[in-house]
């Protein structure tokens, strides 16, 4: 089957929707992004990137002395720590590979975010659905603790509004209601036909105590307190009568978000709470978030291992603590940290022990004892992504050439020269 | 390199060998005739008493794609013990294996094939990358279609036979598939309507399609286009006692077309007795044993914890408060299917597990044909496909089936013919299940059977008493012609590949559905299309593509 016109559009790697429409025109070596883009993908096809050099403690090297350098710290090591894991499914599976060998604890970067989710499908599971199911089937969509738009910019726009409806009504048209702090600007929500979204002003701090009344409401109990944390206990039974009486409600939140002690029991509620409106209609959760490769890694490893995240490889067996193996907590008692950021230039945080950077070029100028530039997932590499639906995922392609390998061959390299000791 | 696999006692149905004694050559990964006396042998393996297969295949086992992973990501528990007997990459798991361990045990037990058969379209790129990293064996895997809002809205638009048949098509390119699988036909987007339940004739309440309907296009469909694995077909009412009544009607449905129903056990529930369960095995037996265009495979329950995962969002979600432990997942997916993880305990002094268990050994019993019934667990919704040497011990020894049955609940031994059945499998109707008959039923024309051009995935067993232990740990497992296993343990590792079948079609049918996805999904048509090269993997996988012989004049 041959390539049609609408493979030239490009998938975005920049945050978890995957929006694959993206038009880009390229000139001397430039990108721009024509149409479909928001600020994000703008910044990232529109990114120079600087060409970069591998580097031992800051001085240029070439590819293998970095590469043996680099498996001479693994080979010594005595416990390394792997982190940041800003990359795709090709470089997840080479990372495996090697830390299977090497032994290591494994974090990503986003996972404190990520956990929160998982603990409650680990603990409780839960019902949730997918981008086209919400933009073809919700006719109530419930949005707690922000307006999404940070993390997504084009949630609204292309999930909820663009394009033709299958069954109904037209999209535009649907409810949507924030349950989040007062100084979100919800104009953002408003659709294009004008039909405004309704605020349900909440701090954050108080969704806990506002998703467990709205839970009780909607297992059909009675709340004789007039005010559940400065919001009319009526307020909450009105949303609940809208969520019962929709055809398939949505709630969504950003893990990201609720970033507080125990928010896994607000996520609970929530999840809870479409539970109990299943009993009589259609309600699904849609947990929202995601990038820098986080939904791929956490796939990539659940079938690798059987765990999504924050492991240790140990003598070829893989154990999981949600807790315990997180990069924050290990980075001091781990005597060689490896990070990996490929989408962004994101730098690791500092740390006393050794580091070695495996990622975006313009990470040149962090300081650390080992770098290795590599090319760009989504830009300068092809591979493949896991939409933040979990359920889709999609090709990303390389559309600017680079000298650089990718993290995948790096890996193999290092892995090589790990053997050779 | 010129094999000689020397004296053993070949079992091989496909040539009606049964038990006869005689050399197999291999080289260059393919059986070939006996060469010429001068030609120099560079390796035999002496298996004289020993019994020797081809490659086991699963046809219906759950190795990849979206609930898989969803299953193991719900149960960490499962992956916790230790995997201690091999030096072996992380990864292990019992109830939901990780990729790696689900090719290693397979291997150790002499598969060489399994098959995924449950592919949300939407999910085939997670369902190939998944198979991609299980070592050793083949794979591949049946698409899902019948609730997907494309087909449905075909079918209530009247669209004509060859429309239906183009993208059926169309869909096995696109996911690399080799067959067509339906789950609750229409009644996974009926749930998303909230409909609670949908029979066989009963209307879906947006489309105005049956169950009836969607069976009938779909089975005319994969017989057209030539396709050799009939329609696979989880029916409606899964687990619902009464159900033989559905089931029966399904067989009917088809009009004639092959159909082949899966996991029949679940499917074969009477409701009589004081508890309104009872075993509709001997009626589903006889229909089958009447219908020769009806196939079958168990899905045999064994007793223990276990996780069940399905494309049927309509009857998990019924089935989610038995969840044990007390958890499930379950999702509505892209206007095209859905799933239902559901973890679960079978237990032997439970009256209804009990009956369950004793009713899918009753079909396996009585139904006549092993080229027409075929051994599955439906891993691991039933048990994990490591119980596949007890499942088979269970067929072959009555003496051992009759102690398990004498420990079950009374009741359902009480409601029960199980132990006034005599017979026992032999081992040429196992391996008639368990290799020919599955090679034929999936369409691998090339597996499956040990005659000149056959791939050599060859297994090779110590005959004992105790059929469990032998078909536990086989001597020797030969996978396209390397020795892979080695008194059941794996001693190389290889990759496998994975099938697919193409039929032709008109491939006009893109400028619609490329214009369907744009306006109405959150994918570009192009990124749903899982490419050859996505399989080829940097070399360590591969498309073997089957052959299809279209029949497009009218049904026999
Ligand atoms: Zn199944």
């Amino acid at each position: 089957m041959s390539n049609q016109q609408e493979d030239l559009a490009l998938t975005c790697p920049a945050c978890g929707l995957l929006c694959d429409d993206i038009r880009i025109k390229q000139q001397d070596g430039h990108l721009d992004v024509e149409a479909q883009g928001c600020a994000l993908a703008q910044s990232f096809f529109q990114q120079s990137v600087p060409s970069a050099h591998a580097k031992i403690q800051g001085k240029n090297v070439s590819l293998a002395q970095a590469v043996q350098a680099a498996s001479d710290l693994l080979y010594n090591s005595k416990q390394s720590l792997f982190c940041g894991l800003g990359t795709d499914v090709s470089g997840m599976r080479a990372l495996l590979t090697l830390v299977n060998q090497t032994g290591a604890y494994l974090d990503h970067m986003n996972s404190s975010a990520g956990l929160r989710n998982i603990q409650v499908l680990q603990q409780h599971g839960w019902q949730t659905t997918t981008l086209t199911e919400v933009k073809q089937r919700a006719d109530v969509i419930l949005i707690i603790g922000s307006h999404i738009v940070g993390q997504h910019p084009r949630f609204f726009q292309r999930i909820l509004w663009q394009g033709d409806a299958l069954f109904g009504e037209r999209l535009p048209e649907r409810e949507i209601i924030v349950l989040g702090p007062a100084d979100l600007d919800i104009s953002v929500a408003t659709s294009p036909t004008g039909k405004a979204a309704q605020h349900i002003v909440c701090e954050n701090a108080q969704l806990p105590e506002v998703l467990a009344s709205l839970h009780a409401l909607a297992l059909g109990k009675t709340i004789h307190a007039e005010q559940i944390a400065h919001i009319p206990t009526q307020t909450l039974q009105q949303l609940v009568d809208v969520l019962r009486a929709a055809k398939y409600s949505v709630l969504t939140w950003l893990a990201k978000e609720l970033d507080f002690p125990h928010a896994e029991l607000c996520i609970q509620q929530i999840t809870q709470t479409v539970r109990a409106l299943n009993q009589h209609t259609r309600s699904s959760a849609l947990p929202l978030g995601g990038s820098d490769g986080d939904y791929s890694v956490y796939q990539v490893n659940t079938w690798t291992t059987g765990f999504p995240i924050r492991n240790r490889f140990y003598q070829g067996n893989a154990e999981y603590d949600p807790f315990h193996f997180s990069a924050e907590r290990l980075q001091d008692q781990s005597d060689v940290r490896v990070w990996i950021s490929c989408f962004q230039p994101k730098p690791p945080p500092t740390s006393e022990g050794k580091t070695i950077i495996i990622g975006h070029p313009a990470l040149q100028d962090c300081s650390c004892d080992v770098f290795i530039p590599v090319r760009i997932p989504g830009l300068q590499q092809s591979g493949t992504l896991f939409r933040v639906d979990s359920s889709v995922s999609l090709p990303i392609q390389a559309v600017m050439a680079s000298e650089l390998n990718s993290l995948q061959e790096v890996l193999r390299q290092i892995e090589e020269a790990y053997h050779a000791h | 390199m010129l094999i000689k696999l020397q004296g053993g006692r070949v079992y091989d149905p496909a040539q009606g060998w049964d038990g006869k004694i005689t050399d197999i050559y291999v080289r260059d990964g393919r059986i070939v005739a006996t060469p010429n006396a001068n030609e120099r042998i560079d390796q035999t393996y002496d298996l004289q008493g020993k019994v020797v297969m081809a490659g086991a295949i699963d046809m219906h086992s759950h190795i990849g794609g979206g609930k898989v992973n969803i299953a193991r990501m719900l149960l960490p528990e499962d992956h916790s013990a230790r995997l201690n007997e091999h030096v072996c990459h992380a990864g292990c798991g019992h109830l939901a294996p990780s990729a790696l361990a689900t090719g290693f045990r397979y291997a150790e037990m002499g598969y060489t094939a399994a098959f995924e058969p449950a592919i949300a379209p939407v999910n085939a790129r997670q369902s190939h990358l998944e198979m991609l990293d299980t070592p050793i064996i083949d794979k591949g895997g049946y698409a899902m279609l019948g609730s997907d809002d494309y087909f449905l809205r075909m079918l209530a638009a009247k669209r004509d036979q060859k429309a239906i048949n183009d993208y059926v098509a169309w869909i096995l390119h696109a996911t690399q598939a080799i067959g067509i699988k339906v789950v609750n036909p229409g009644g996974i987007s009926a749930f998303k309507f909230n409909q609670r339940a949908l029979d066989l004739d009963e209307q879906h309440d947006y489309y105005q399609t049956s169950p009836r309907q969607v069976l009938l296009a779909l089975s005319r469909a994969v017989h057209e286009l030539g396709i050799p694995h009939p329609l696979h077909v989880h029916g409606n009412n899964l687990g619902v006692p009464g159900n033989v009544e559905t089931t029966l009607k399904t067989m009917g449905a088809s009009e004639g077309y092959p159909l082949h129903l899966t996991h029949i056990q679940f499917h074969s529930y009477g409701n009589e007795g004081d508890r309104k369960f009872s075993s509709g095995a001997a009626r589903i037996a006889e229909a089958l044993n009447n219908s020769p265009h009806i196939t079958a495979d168990v899905g045999q329950i064994l007793f223990n914890q276990t996780v069940t995962a399905s494309g049927d969002t309509m009857r998990q979600f019924a089935n989610a408060d038995l969840a044990s432990p007390n958890k499930s997942v379950l999702m509505d997916i892209e206007c095209d299917s859905g799933c239902g993880v559901v973890p679960f305990k079978y237990r032997d002094k439970n009256f209804v597990n009990a009956l369950q268990w004793s009713i899918g050994l009753e079909i396996f019993l009585l139904c006549d044909d092993p080229w027409r019934v075929f051994l599955t667990t439906d891993h691991p919704n039933g048990a994990p496909f490591t119980s596949y040497p007890h499942l088979i011990r269970l067929l072959m020894d009555k003496s051992f089936r009759n102690d398990m049955f004498s420990k079950l609940n009374l009741d359902a031994q009480s409601m029960s013919t199980l132990n006034s059945i005599d017979r026992e499998y032999s081992l040429y109707e196992i391996a008639i299940m368990t290799r020919a008959g599955a090679a034929k039923l999936v369409g691998l024309h090339d597996r499956g059977h040990l005659k000149v051009g056959a791939a050599a995935d060859i297994t090779v067993y110590t005959e004992q008493a105790d059929k469990e232990k032998m078909f536990a740990k086989p001597d020797y497992v030969f996978k396209d012609g390397t020795l892979v296993v080695r008194h059941g343990e794996v001693v190389n590792i290889t990759w496998g590949k994975t099938h697919t079948v193409k039929p032709d079609f008109d491939q006009s049918i893109e400028r619609e559905l490329r214009d369907y996805f744009a306006r109405y999904h959150t994918m570009q048509m192009g990124n749903f299309k899982v490419s050859a090269d996505e399989i080829a993997d940097d070399g360590r996988g591969g498309i073997i593509e089957q052959a299809c012989i279209p029949n497009r004049e009218d049904k026999a």
